[in-house]
């Protein structure tokens, strides 16, 4: 009796349901539905609406433990929204429902409470904000269900988590208890008993899931799926492998891998090989096949000789939907993307699972040929699979003349923002393991921004270097090497005299006044004063990102250089020096950032020679500019290739960017790029910034081997000429052997197994100058 | 080679352009009587109102029926001859798009190779494109922004035409590790195969050799496509040094022969 009471409850306050929704249940019996938001917001059809007015007490059926430090919130995304150029309409950051489009938030402790009839129930609870203005906001909580705890950590708006709990309603209300680090956040309660558990999965959660992380049906039916790459038969496996379920086989890690992709008959039951040096990381991998179902797989590695088996990270690669390209709309591919931290799990029947090993060999290994294994195990069964490691005597050596960066969304940046110590320590830690992770990928330099209003009436600078020195101190701290890259605010100064902003590519800027240089000029006096006085590393000063080529935008990017030039400081453009529209920036102009490696090597070097000028690269079609496929591309741009071209930086776009839901590629203006990152900051790389490693460890190989020939011509020693002369002419051989390009990605480039190959050539050189110089 | 004309230069009233002409010609051809001539005035302030530094182009939609199937041909062929106002061509002097059937599955590049006054061929293999049975819109393209305000440009197109080798021949060639280690257990090697119907298959032999003497070889059924062939060495691998390896389809002529580099492996035991 006292249930159908709550039901009918529960109806009347669906005062705002949304009535296409096909989800709403059938009414033979009766769930506990909460959706949480403001007055005005949606309610899922068939739920209650909670507000943070809702407290519990003799007279309601459910309701906050207490009103303490709640509020609400709601933003809806269901139209697609203008672009920022406002030339066309764009996806929102993601698609609300009207469980997600609204929240209530509490900085205290308290509880959602619901008079439910005593029994057993299913608890399933909704986290999470579409709004943007928690944007420097990290909930940190603990939601708690009798006597079962889970942590909730989410940084930002957009994204949301799900937990499942197990609850027995007596006498009391049930409870879901939430206890901020922060602040907590809720979209929706649920609570059903067992009998209705098929029927809520189905109608309720499982709708509800493809929404919040995918999108709408009514969006998603816009996207088509391209197939995926073609592949050969699946060859004849053994007995064995039938009956425990699965093949297990390997190819290069640099080749993806496609859930379909069918291994060879050469590639199954593989022995994998590595040969790396002290302090080096190295890449195997396998891959199951998984025959039917399998239940419980687990990887175990073993040590390789001198190193132990903690030394050996162990991921999964996922599949992610991705656009073929970051703008593209309603078409998708699934590539394999993120290495996730594999832990255990299930594997789906017929879909690859692609298991990425990072071996890390300690930095006082000694040389040598190590074996070790990995067994892969399931329910079904197990697989040994063998490795051999060779451990080579030398450490890779670093070129100071060249410099590995990346652009960068700084989270001290957020930090800045942050609202409560929580938050701001998330943003820092995440910060510390980004510049960790940046570091033991080769990466130590990062492009950094500077905020300054234009002056003041006095003709003051008010600039805020909090952030920036807080941003220099972990520069510092992980032995990053200048100079920096520092976008300021050029484009305010421009406002103030023309009170206009200019557009994205500087789409029609206007010709600026005198006084705009002057300005300029003192701004970047003023900045430069500020450094100098904090001993930081040398400021390249970018007023403005990848200028158009029309003749105003140039004519603007004349005089903006020219005034950063008039402080006597360097200047740094992103564009393109071979196209002739830029011609008159080439006197204003001290480092050019071009995404392809153009000009050639000859007319870089020959103009660096002559004046002073620096060619850096950001090579974005292996970065943000792709679905995370061109991984042979990534390696071959980090070494062999940026060997050949001449150039001093690599620094692509970007350490990592979120639109909308970062695990969600197909949200958003744009497709999310590069690392991602666990609920508490941890990086979790994606193939090809692994590639980015091997690449630069590759050029490491190269640049030990040449510093060697040059102190093996200098010893005086005839043997160690010798082998510094064979070393030069092996040197050349792979240097011929380089397929030149502008732009490494997927075309025309060397198989993956070849860049081993060519790498073992040149540590062997290695091993003979080292050699012959003893 | 068998060939298949596309469009002649009397084909000009079927093409759409856009901030620019095209005409039939006789000022410059190269293989027929008449050539598609198309004008392009670079125009900074016009044209579309959002992107007046835009890109003038010409295109056309392939009619339906057999001229859409272009899968069983092996190149897009066509001679482009230009002439323009500047002394010097930029690096990217004009672009071609191919539907197939739209943009996500077709091709578009850069014709790096034009050159002023001179005639260029364009050869591109239809294996480029994904969907090659289903081609529906062929465009011709430039960037203004490549330009200057107010230069003039001309492209003459002759002999647009769809090509195929009438014998089985062996196209790019090559080992799938033009450098390998000696224990790798065998010598892959790819290649196009064209002059080959549809449907159809014949015997391609692959040869791995050192010194002239033979050390390995497989024959197998190929069809006209990508293809990729096993080599098996001798057990125990190939010694280190540079091989030569070899391919020729049916009575063909062989393609060209290719190195091979063996490399002593990092792993001893």
């Amino acid at each position: 009796m006292r249930f159908i009471r709550y039901a009918l409850r529960f109806t009347l306050h669906a005062s705002r349901c949304v009535p296409a929704l096909a989800f709403a249940l059938t009414a033979h019996a009766e769930p506990l539905l909460y959706d949480m938001g403001t007055a005005k917001s949606d309610v899922w059809a068939g739920f209650t609406k909670v507000t943070a007015t809702n407290v519990f007490d003799a007279k309601a059926s459910f309701g906050w433990q207490s009103k303490g430090g709640l509020t609400s919130s709601a933003h809806a995304y269901r139209e697609m929204v203008e672009s920022r150029r406002g030339d066309r309409a764009e996806q929102p950051p993601i698609w609300t429902n009207p469980i997600t489009e609204a929240a209530v938030l509490g900085t205290n402790a308290n509880a959602f409470l619901i008079a439910a009839p005593p029994g057993d129930y299913n608890i399933y609870i909704v986290c999470g904000t579409s709004d943007s203005r928690y944007r420097a906001q990290f909930f940190d909580f603990i939601v708690q269900v009798g006597s079962q705890k889970q942590r909730v950590q989410i940084e930002g708006p957009y994204q949301f988590r799900t937990l499942r709990f197990r609850a027995t309603a007596g006498k009391e209300p049930l409870a879901v208890k939430l206890s901020p680090r922060s602040k907590w956040v809720v979209n929706a309660v649920m609570a059903w008993p067992d009998a209705d558990a098929p029927r809520v999965q189905k109608e309720i959660i499982a709708p509800f899931e493809e929404w919040t992380f995918r999108m709408s049906p009514e969006q998603w039916a816009k996207w088509k799926q391209d197939p995926e790459p073609p592949t050969g038969p699946m060859p004849k496996l053994g007995a064995a492998d039938e009956k425990r379920g699965f093949a297990v086989w390997s190819r290069h890690y640099l080749e993806c891998i496609y859930p379909h992709t069918n291994p060879r008959a050469e590639d199954l039951n593989p022995e994998l090989r590595a040969f790396a040096t002290p302090g080096e990381f190295e890449p195997v991998n396998f891959i199951v096949r998984p025959l039917r179902d399998i239940a419980n797989a687990k990887v175990n590695v073993s040590a390789i000789g001198p190193v132990p088996a903690k030394n050996i990270e162990v991921r999964r690669v996922r599949y992610m939907l991705a656009r073929p390209n970051y703008t593209v709309l309603h078409r998708y591919r699934v590539v394999p993307d993120v290495l996730e931290r594999f832990e255990g799990g299930d594997l789906k029947a017929d879909e690859n699972a692609r298991f990425w090993l990072t071996i890390r060999v300690p930095d006082n290994a000694p040389a040598g040929e190590y074996r070790g294994k990995v067994t892969f195990a399931c329910d079904g069964g197990t697989a040994v699979v063998p490795v051999k490691l060779r451990i080579l005597p030398f450490k890779l050596r670093e070129d100071p003349t060249k410099i590995f960066g990346i652009y960068y969304h700084h989270p001290l940046g957020e930090m800045a923002r942050a609202k409560d110590d929580v938050s701001s320590e998330y943003f820092r830690h995440k910060a510390e393991l980004e510049h960790a992770d940046m570091v033991a990928h080769g990466t130590r330099n990062v492009v950094l921004s500077l905020w300054c209003p234009p002056a003041d009436k006095d003709g003051k600078f008010d600039i805020k270097w909090e952030t920036l020195a807080e941003e220099m101190e972990l520069w510092k701290k992980h032995g990053f090497v200048g100079p920096i890259a520092l976008e300021f605010n050029a484009a305010g100064v421009y406002e103030k005299y023309t009170h206009e902003h200019f557009g994205s590519h500087m789409r029609g800027v206007k010709d600026p006044p005198e006084e705009f240089g002057r300005e300029l000029t003192a701004m970047v006096r003023a900045i430069e004063a500020g450094r100098k006085e904090r001993g930081w590393p040398e400021f390249l000063y970018y007023p403005i990102d990848e200028p158009g080529t029309d003749p105003a935008s140039v004519n603007f990017m004349v005089k903006a250089l020219k005034a950063c030039k008039a402080a006597g400081v360097r200047t740094y453009v992103t564009a393109d020096p071979t196209h002739e529209a830029f011609e008159p920036l080439r006197p204003w102009v001290d480092v050019w950032c071009t995404q392809p490696f153009a000009p050639d090597r000859e007319t870089i070097l020959a103009d660096m020679k002559a004046r002073k000028v620096e060619y850096w690269c950001y090579p974005n079609h292996v970065n943000g500019e792709n679905d995370h496929t061109p991984v042979t591309g990534a390696r071959m741009t980090y070494g062999f290739g940026f060997w050949r071209s001449g150039f001093l930086t690599l620094i692509p776009w970007i350490y990592q960017a979120n639109v909308g839901d970062p695990w969600n590629y197909l949200d958003g203006s744009s497709m999310d790029f590069f690392n991602r990152s666990e609920p508490d900051g941890t990086p979790v790389p994606v193939a090809m910034w692994e590639a980015y490693r091997e690449g630069y460890d590759d050029y490491r190989y190269i640049y030990t081997l040449e510093q060697l020939i040059a102190e093996a011509k200098k010893s005086g020693k005839p043997a160690a000429q010798d082998a510094a002369a064979k070393a030069e002419r092996e040197l050349k051989f792979v240097w011929d052997s380089i397929r030149v390009q502008t732009k490494y990605k997927d075309d025309d480039l060397w198989s993956p197994a070849e860049f081993d190959v060519y790498r073992w050539l040149v540590a062997r050189q290695i091993l003979a100058v080292q050699n012959a110089l003893r | 080679m068998e060939k298949q004309l596309l469009f002649g230069g009397a084909s000009a009233k079927g093409w759409s352009p856009a901030e620019s002409t095209v005409e039939v010609s006789t000022a410059h051809v190269k293989v027929n009587e008449t050539a598609l001539h198309w004008h392009v005035t670079v125009d900074y302030y016009g044209g579309e109102p959002k992107y007046p530094i835009g890109w003038p182009r010409f295109g056309r939609m392939i009619p339906e029926g057999p001229q859409r199937d272009w899968s069983a041909w092996d190149y897009l062929h066509m001679w482009i001859y230009m002439t323009a106002s500047r002394p010097t061509l930029p690096k990217d002097p004009a672009g071609l798009g191919i539907q197939a059937p739209d943009k996500g599955s077709g091709i578009q590049m850069i014709l790096t190779e034009l050159k002023l006054g001179e005639w260029v061929e364009i050869k591109i293999p239809i294996s480029k494109i994904a969907r090659p049975g289903d081609v529906r819109n062929i465009q011709f393209h430039i960037a203004e922004a490549n330009y200057r305000h107010q230069d003039q440009l001309d492209f003459f197109i002759d002999d647009l035409a769809l090509l195929r080798y009438a014998q089985p021949t062996v196209l790019n060639f090559a080992a799938e590790t033009a450098v390998m280690f000696a224990d790798a257990k065998t010598v892959a090697v790819r290649f196009q195969l064209a002059g080959v119907k549809p449907g159809d298959t014949v015997p391609v032999a692959c040869e791995l050799r050192r010194d002239g003497k033979v050390m390995a070889s497989a024959t197998a059924q190929a069809a006209r496509g990508p293809q990729r062939i096993i080599i098996e060495p001798a057990r125990g691998g190939l010694a280190p040094g540079v091989y030569e390896l070899t391919a020729r389809a049916g009575d063909g002529q062989p393609a060209p022969p290719v190195a091979l580099r063996v490399v002593e492996s990092p792993w001893r035991k």
